[in-house]
């Protein structure tokens, strides 16, 4: 359980991270933005919105002290990590004991929240005439479809459909998704995690390279990413005008409609369409992890699904098509070549028939996918998002002896756990020992020591350190020595 | 005086560590046995190791039943 929550943190902590590597005027200039400012609130986590909303109407700065007497002294320590976070992220600032939120951010999101200020950075709904052929539905299988090659690409099946375009080639291959080798675009190992990642999770990996990209080419980091926190507050199924968009934008709109998280008529039309796959990013993200949260309690876990964020988007792909039996068998109801191609990564396939497939996890196909770099984890997380709805209402959804065996093979494969390092011996006197061991202690660099034999096992960094110190020590001596004759 | 050498910390269960003796027998490798879970060893042969290793496991694991 922890660590499927493990994945839906990381993505987030990834765009956070980013956003805590910029400085504080670029943070200042992404804040003066509401939709921005709604997009990040969004994303924080529960403890952390309740924090910022607790705050947000408080003109001066609070002790530090009282914001953490709001939580149950046995929860404090969760206030504080969150404090901590929140002024990483510079929405909260410090001043001599006393917090409040960074003031810029506090006008925006106000105004995001209660209207007023400058909307138009949520975008501005295109008003002239449309084609009544762009449905939500008709967007969420334009999209689906778009991601799909992209991914079917990947896996090397792509024979049917047409490569994807330069530009998104080129994100792949920065990302080191994919690699180029003699016979073409070759996948790499972390490509065949990002094919086991929830799709929000993929975008945002694309997102943030496009991030990286950006910042290669010299464009205002601030603008691509005042852009993407409009995009993912906009409204599905909406047209949107490309009028007040920069070039910058212009550009970044036209790439981004090749991985299908948008949709254009034409190229240079005057209006833009969102895919579910953008606009569920921010506030979906609840929604792809409720299927996850199974270990409470399951029943609560599936209500707690938005029904209109799930049902009318979610392609039959999209739903748990999985059963997974105690006895490793595997049987998929799909007819999907991308998701036979996924499952092949580490189910051996024994049968396909037209609307379903069966195989096994057996060792050596597990092992495979583990020498390709896929954890135990990634492999268990995928098959428990993808479990039949019939699977879904048991706790936990796969069966332990499965999970369990899975964890096994992975760790088998790493029985030994080695690490660089240097090994002292051979001390003369105990004190000596004694001083060594200290000091590594101190530094935080021994793995392993004996004080019976007065043998030390340090890090090579920590090795370098040590060997400072005996130098200097050893100079310091010879230098009383010659202050002595 | 203190002598410092250069190599690797192996962390590995008990079963492990009696295997890695075993191979140690006919190149030695090991630069010190430390304790029941730990071995120092000379970093060269680490991934040739892991290869025997993974090898020797792999000979003595039995499918139940072949796959179906």
């Amino acid at each position: 359980m922890a660590t499927q929550m493990g994945s839906e943190e990381e993505f987030k902590s990834t765009i956070a991270e980013y956003l805590e590597s910029l400085p504080a005027q670029f943070c200042r200039r992404v804040f003066s933005n509401p939709a921005a400012c709604l997009a990040i609130f969004r994303l924080l986590s529960t403890v952390g919105k309740h924090l910022v909303m607790s705050m947000l109407y408080l003109d001066s700065a609070i002790k530090l002290q009282d914001v953490y007497q709001w939580a149950k002294p046995d929860h404090q320590p969760l206030v504080r990590s969150k404090v901590h976070q929140l002024r990483k992220l510079q929405i909260l600032t410090e001043e001599r004991g006393n917090v409040s939120l960074s003031p810029v951010f506090r006008e925006q999101l106000r105004n995001a929240l209660t209207g007023g200020g400058d909307f138009s950075s949520f975008g501005i709904p295109f008003t002239g005439a449309v084609s009544g052929r762009v449905s939500k539905k008709w967007l969420a299988s334009y999209a689906n479809d778009r991601w799909e090659a992209i991914l079917h690409f990947m896996v090397g099946h792509s024979a049917d459909a047409e490569p994807p375009s330069e530009s998104v080639r080129g994100i792949l291959r920065m990302s080191r998704l994919m690699e180029d080798s003699a016979e073409g675009m070759k996948i790499t190992n972390s490509g065949f995690q990002f094919l086991l990642q929830d799709p929000s999770s993929q975008v945002w990996t694309v997102l943030l390279q496009y991030l990286r990209l950006a910042e290669m080419q010299e464009m205002d980091v601030v603008e691509v990413l005042n852009f993407m926190f409009q995009l993912v507050s906009l409204q599905l199924g909406r047209p949107y005008s490309t009028e007040a968009l920069t070039r910058n934008q212009q550009k970044m709109l036209a790439e981004l409609c090749s991985f299908g998280l948008l949709y254009q008529d034409s190229v240079g039309a005057p209006q833009f369409y969102p895919t579910h796959l953008i606009t569920s990013l921010s506030s979906g993200s609840a929604s792809h992890s409720a299927p996850l949260s199974t270990s409470g309690s399951a029943a609560t876990g599936r209500s707690a699904i938005p029904a209109a964020s799930k049902g009318e988007l979610a392609k039959p792909s999209d739903q748990g098509f999985i059963i997974l039996e105690t006895n490793c068998r595997v049987y998929a109801y799909t007819q999907s070549a991308l998701q036979i191609a996924i499952l092949n990564l580490f189910v051996h396939l024994v049968n396909r028939f037209p609307n379903f497939i069966t195989g096994a996890l057996t060792r050596d196909s597990v092992r495979r996918a583990l020498s390709r770099g896929i954890t135990a984890d990634q492999i268990i997380t995928f098959l428990t998002t993808h479990a039949h709805p019939q699977m879904q209402g048991r706790t936990p959804v796969l069966p332990i002896t499965v999970t369990d065996q899975i964890r096994l093979w992975e760790q088998e494969r790493n029985r030994l756990r080695p690490t660089a390092a240097y090994f002292y011996k051979d001390f003369g006197q105990k004190a000596e020992y004694e001083r060594m061991f200290k000091y590594a202690q101190d530094i935080g660099v021994i793995l392993w020591a004996s004080n019976e034999k007065r043998q030390l096992v340090v890090t090579r960094q920590g090795h370098a350190k040590i060997a400072e110190l005996v130098k200097s020590q050893r100079a310091a001596a010879a230098a009383a020595a010659a202050a002595a004759k | 005086m203190i002598k410092a050498v250069k190599g690797t910390l192996i962390e590995c269960d008990p079963a492990a560590r009696e295997v890695l003796l075993k191979l140690n027998t006919k190149d030695q490798f090991i630069i010190e046995d430390l304790d029941n879970t730990h071995l120092f060893i000379n970093s060269t042969h680490l991934e040739r190791v892991q290869r025997a290793l993974d090898e020797l496991m792999n000979s003595n694991t039995y499918e139940v039943g072949a796959p179906p």
